[in-house]
C-alpha cells in the first residue's frame, strides 16, 4: 500500500456528498412510491399462504380462523430449541372464537439443508396435522418424507403425528415414530421439528 | 452506434453469460424451470435497459470518484421496486426466484454494463445495449432452463404450461435428476459455454 | 495429435526406465484382476450381474468410439481402458440397477468425465466413480436400495425370484448398531462377501487377489491401498462408533467399497499423484474422508466422495511433493529454488 496522501479540495468533497446524497434521496422517494402501491398486495398474499398451510394441519379448515401471530415468549423459543427444532412463530386456531389450538411454524434440520414445517397442536397438546412449507431434501429419498409417503403401515409419514401428544414423551424415530427406508435422516428432522412444536404448544400460558 | 452490430455483440460475440461469464450465480441458481427462467430473464432485461438508460443520462453530471456508488444505488432502486412489484402481482414467480431477485443489485452484468457501456455511450446506444445484453442472457437462461427441466425432470415449459406442471414429455422418474440440483447447473453452464467457445472459434477460422 | 497406441505408458516419476507395458497390456491387467470379483457377483446376484457389467462395458466403448469417430479423432477403444471404466462403474452399482441408468452413467463418465478433458490420461477425476456419484445424484432411490445376497440368490443357487431389500453393513455401522449387524453377518462373512453392498464390492477376499495380483503385475504400487485402507484401520480402532475397536475396525474395512477404491479406483493413474510420498499422503486423505462420510456425513458410504475430493488434490499433492533432483550441487539448488 502507498502511503501518498490524497488531498482533496474540500468544496469538491462537500459536491461528491451532496450529489450521492441528492441521488438517494430521490431513489428512496420513488421506492416509498412503489412500497405504498404494493404493500398491501404483498402482505395478503403472504398471509393467504400461511393460512394456506395452517389450513392443512388443523381438524376442520373450513370453519377454522387464525389469529395474527402471537407474541413468541423466551419459554416457548427455548423449549422448541431444547427439542431439537427452532420456533418461528405461533398462531393461535379458533373456531366461533374460541380458542381450540395452534399452528406452529417450526424449522428444524433436515439431511440437506433446513426443513420448515407447519404443525398444528391443539389445546390438550395433541397433534392435528403436520404440512411441510419449505425444504431441500434430496429427491427420491427425502423428498419421500416430505411428500408424505405412505410407510409400511400404509399410512402417510407426517399423518403418523396426528393424535400424538406431549404424554407420549420425547418422539423418536425407531422407538414411537417410523421412518421412509433409506431416509431416516429426514425423517428424523421432521420429527425434530414435532417435537419442537409439542414443546413450544406446552409452554404457551 | 451500429444496432445491428450491438445486437450481435450482445446474443453471440459479447455474451453476458458466455462470453463474459457474467451473472452466474442466478444463472447457476434458478435455471430449474422454464418459467424461472423466463422471469429472471424478463427481471433482468428490464432493469438493466432501466439502469442503462438512466445512467447514461447522469453519466455528465456524475463525479468520477463516486460513480460506481451512484450505479449501485441506481440499480438498488430498480431492483426494490421491481422485487415488490413481483411480490404483489405475481406471487408464484417472485416465491420460486426467492432471494435471487434481490441479488440482481450485485449482478455482475448490470454493473458490468453500466460500468463498460452506458457510463461512455449515450442514452439511445445504451438502450440497446440493455436490450440486446438482456436477451443475450435471457436465451442462456432459457436454454439451461430447458435443457434442464428436459433431461431432468422429463417436462417442458415447468410453471407456465399445463398449469403449472409443464408439458411431460417423458416419465419424470427417468430424467437425470442431478441436473435439477446445483451441480448440474455447473454441468450445463460448462457444457454450454465449451459449445460457444467451440462455435465461436469455428466462426473465426 | 499424439498417437497413445504407441505411447509406452510412464507412470511414475523419473528416473524412467523403459519397458514394454502399454495402455493396452495395464488395462488388460486391470480387467483380468478384476474377474475374480466378477465371479463372485454372479454367484451372488445371479446371472443379472454378468449382463449389467456387460451392458455397461458395452456402453462405455460404443460411447467412446462414437465420440472419437464424430470429432475426427484417433480411434481409442482398443487400448481398453473403456472396458476398465465400464466394469468399474457397474461394480459400484447396486446389482438390481437399471440397464438403462448404467448407460446414462456410461455417457457421463466416458463423454463428459473423460472425452471432453482430451481422453484417456487427462481425466482429473476417475470416470467410473464419476458415473456412480452422478447416478447417485440423479437416482439417489435406486442406486440406495440393496439386495441381500443371501435371500437373492441366482434361482440356479436356490435363491427366490424376487428382490429383498436390505440395509447394508455399512448401515448398521452408521448407527453404531454392532448388535444387530453381527446377528446378520459373521466377520467371515463380511470377507467373503455374503453381505449386500454394490455388484463388485462386496467380496474383500475376490478384490484383494485382484488387487495382490496387480501388485504383483507391478501395475500398482502399494502405497496408496496400503495408506488408504491403513488409515481407515486405525481410525476406526481407535475411535469405534459402538463395540470393540477391533469389531468395529473389521467390519468397516471389510464393509462397503473400502478394498475396490483402494485396489481399483484411487491407483488409477490419470488421477492420482505420481510419486511415492505423494501416494502415501494421497491414501491417506482418502482414508480420512471416507471415515469422515462414513461418521459425520449423510450418506453410509464414503469411498466414493473421499477419493473423488482426493483426485482433485492430486495436482496440488504433485506440485509440493516434487522427487530429489540427483546430480545437483547445493549451490544449484538454491539457485534452483529462486
Amino acid at each position: 500500500m502507498s502511503n501518498t496522501k490524497v488531498s482533496m479540495d474540500p468544496k469538491y468533497i462537500i459536491k461528491l456528498t451532496v450529489t450521492l446524497f441528492l441521488t438517494c434521496v430521490v431513489v428512496a422517494g420513488l421506492l416509498g412510491g412503489v412500497n405504498a402501491i404494493t404493500a398491501d398486495k404483498i402482505a395478503a398474499s403472504n398471509w393467504q399462504k400461511t393460512v394456506e398451510a395452517m389450513s392443512a394441519v388443523v381438524a376442520d379448515p373450513a370453519s377454522t380462523n387464525f389469529s395474527d401471530a402471537m407474541e413468541l415468549t423466551d419459554a416457548m423459543t427455548a423449549a422448541a430449541t431444547a427439542a431439537g427444532g427452532t420456533l418461528d412463530s405461533v398462531y393461535e386456531a379458533q373456531v366461533n372464537g374460541q380458542a381450540v389450538g395452534y399452528a406452529v411454524k417450526v424449522v428444524s434440520s433436515g439431511s440437506q439443508g433446513n426443513i420448515e414445517m407447519m404443525v398444528g397442536v391443539d389445546t390438550d397438546g395433541t397433534v392435528t396435522g403436520v404440512s411441510i412449507v419449505k425444504n431441500s431434501e434430496t429427491a427420491g429419498i427425502g423428498s419421500k418424507v416430505m411428500a408424505n409417503e405412505p410407510l409400511a403401515t400404509g399410512v402417510g409419514v407426517l399423518d403418523q403425528f396426528v393424535g400424538k401428544s406431549a404424554a407420549d414423551g420425547t418422539l423418536t424415530v425407531g422407538a414411537n415414530v417410523d421412518a421412509i427406508t433409506g431416509a431416516t435422516v429426514s425423517s428424523r428432522g421432521v420429527t425434530a421439528g414435532v417435537n419442537a412444536a409439542l414443546a413450544a404448544a406446552g409452554a404457551i400460558g | 452506434m451500429n444496432i445491428g452490430k450491438q445486437f450481435k455483440e450482445g446474443l453471440l460475440t459479447q455474451n453476458p453469460v458466455l462470453v463474459q461469464v457474467l451473472g452466474m450465480c442466478s444463472t447457476l441458481a434458478i435455471t430449474t424451470s422454464f418459467f424461472n427462467g423466463l422471469g429472471m430473464g424478463v427481471a433482468v432485461t428490464i432493469i438493466l435497459t432501466l439502469s442503462n438508460v438512466i445512467i447514461s443520462a447522469i453519466r455528465k453530471i456524475v463525479p468520477d470518484k463516486i460513480r460506481i456508488a451512484m450505479f449501485i444505488v441506481v440499480i438498488a432502486g430498480f431492483v426494490t421496486m421491481v422485487d415488490l412489484l413481483l411480490q404483489a402481482f405475481v406471487p408464484a414467480l417472485s416465491e420460486s426466484l426467492g432471494v435471487f431477485i434481490p441479488l440482481i443489485v450485485v449482478n455482475c452484468i448490470i454493473l458490468g454494463r453500466a460500468e463498460a457501456f452506458s457510463y461512455k455511450n449515450g442514452i439511445v446506444a445504451s438502450f440497446f445495449d440493455g436490450i440486446f445484453q438482456g436477451i443475450g442472457y435471457t436465451l442462456v437462461l432459457l436454454a439451461m432452463c430447458i435443457i434442464r427441466e428436459f433431461l431432468g425432470k422429463g417436462s417442458f415449459g415447468g410453471g407456465l404450461l399445463n398449469g403449472g406442471a409443464g408439458i411431460q414429455i417423458f416419465p419424470a422418474d427417468y430424467g437425470v435428476g442431478m441436473l435439477t440440483l446445483p451441480v448440474g447447473g455447473f454441468l450445463t453452464l460448462a457444457c454450454l459455454i465449451a459449445l460457444m467457445q467451440w462455435a465461436l472459434s469455428k466462426n473465426k477460422k | 495429435m499424439t498417437d497413445y497406441k504407441n505411447l509406452k505408458l510412464i507412470a511414475t516419476s523419473n528416473p524412467h526406465i523403459r519397458n514394454n507395458e502399454t495402455t493396452r497390456s495395464i488395462m488388460l491387467d486391470v480387467i483380468i484382476a478384476m474377474i475374480p470379483a466378477l465371479v463372485w457377483a454372479i454367484i451372488c446376484f445371479g446371472v443379472e450381474a454378468l449382463i449389467l457389467t456387460a451392458v455397461s462395458v458395452i456402453g462405455c466403448v460404443v460411447f467412446e468410439a462414437l465420440y472419437r469417430i464424430l470429432m475426427k479423432k484417433p480411434q481409442s477403444v482398443d487400448d481398453l481402458s473403456a472396458v476398465v471404466t465400464g466394469m468399474l462403474l457397474a461394480f459400484v452399482c447396486p446389482p438390481t440397477t437399471q440397464l438403462w441408468m448404467v448407460l446414462i452413467g456410461d455417457f457421463f463418465a466416458i463423454i463428459v468425465v473423460k472425452q471432453l478433458f482430451g481422453g484417456i490420461g487427462k481425466n482429473f477425476i476417475n470416470p467410473a466413480l464419476a458415473g456412480r456419484a452422478f447416478l447417485l445424484g440423479s437416482y439417489a432411490g435406486a442406486m440406495t436400495s440393496w439386495v441381500d445376497p443371501a435371500v437373492n440368490k441366482a434361482p440356479i443357487f436356490g435363491g427366490t425370484v424376487d428382490v429383498v431389500t436390505a440395509a447394508t453393513p455399512l448401515a448398521y455401522l452408521k448407527t453404531g448398531n454392532m448388535d444387530g449387524l453381527k446377528e446378520i453377518y459373521s466377520v467371515g462373512d463380511m470377507f467373503l462377501g455374503k453381505s449386500g453392498g454394490s455388484l463388485g464390492e462386496v467380496s474383500a477376499l475376490m478384490l484383494l487377489i485382484g488387487g495382490v495380483y496387480l501388485l504383483w503385475r507391478k501395475v500398482i504400487s502399494w502405497h496408496t491401498p496400503v495408506a488408504y485402507i491403513a488409515t481407515v484401520a486405525v481410525l476406526t480402532l481407535l475411535f469405534p462408533k459402538a463395540g470393540s475397536g477391533v469389531d468395529f475396525m473389521l467390519y468397516s474395512i471389510f464393509g462397503g467399497g473400502l478394498f475396490l477404491g483402494a485396489f481399483f479406483m484411487a491407483t488409477d493413474y490419470a488421477s492420482s499423484p505420481i510419486t511415492k510420498k505423494g501416494q502415501l499422503i494421497y491414501g491417506i486423505g482418502c482414508g480420512l474422508f471416507t471415515v469422515f462420510i462414513r461418521y459425520f456425513g449423510s450418506y453410509n458410504e464414503g469411498v466414493c466422495y473421499s477419493i473423488m475430493v482426493m483426485n482433485c488434490c492430486t495436482a496440488l499433492i504433485d506440485k509440493y511433493v516434487k522427487p530429489t533432483r540427483f546430480g545437483v550441487v547445493k549451490s544449484d539448488k538454491k539457485g534452483a529454488a529462486k
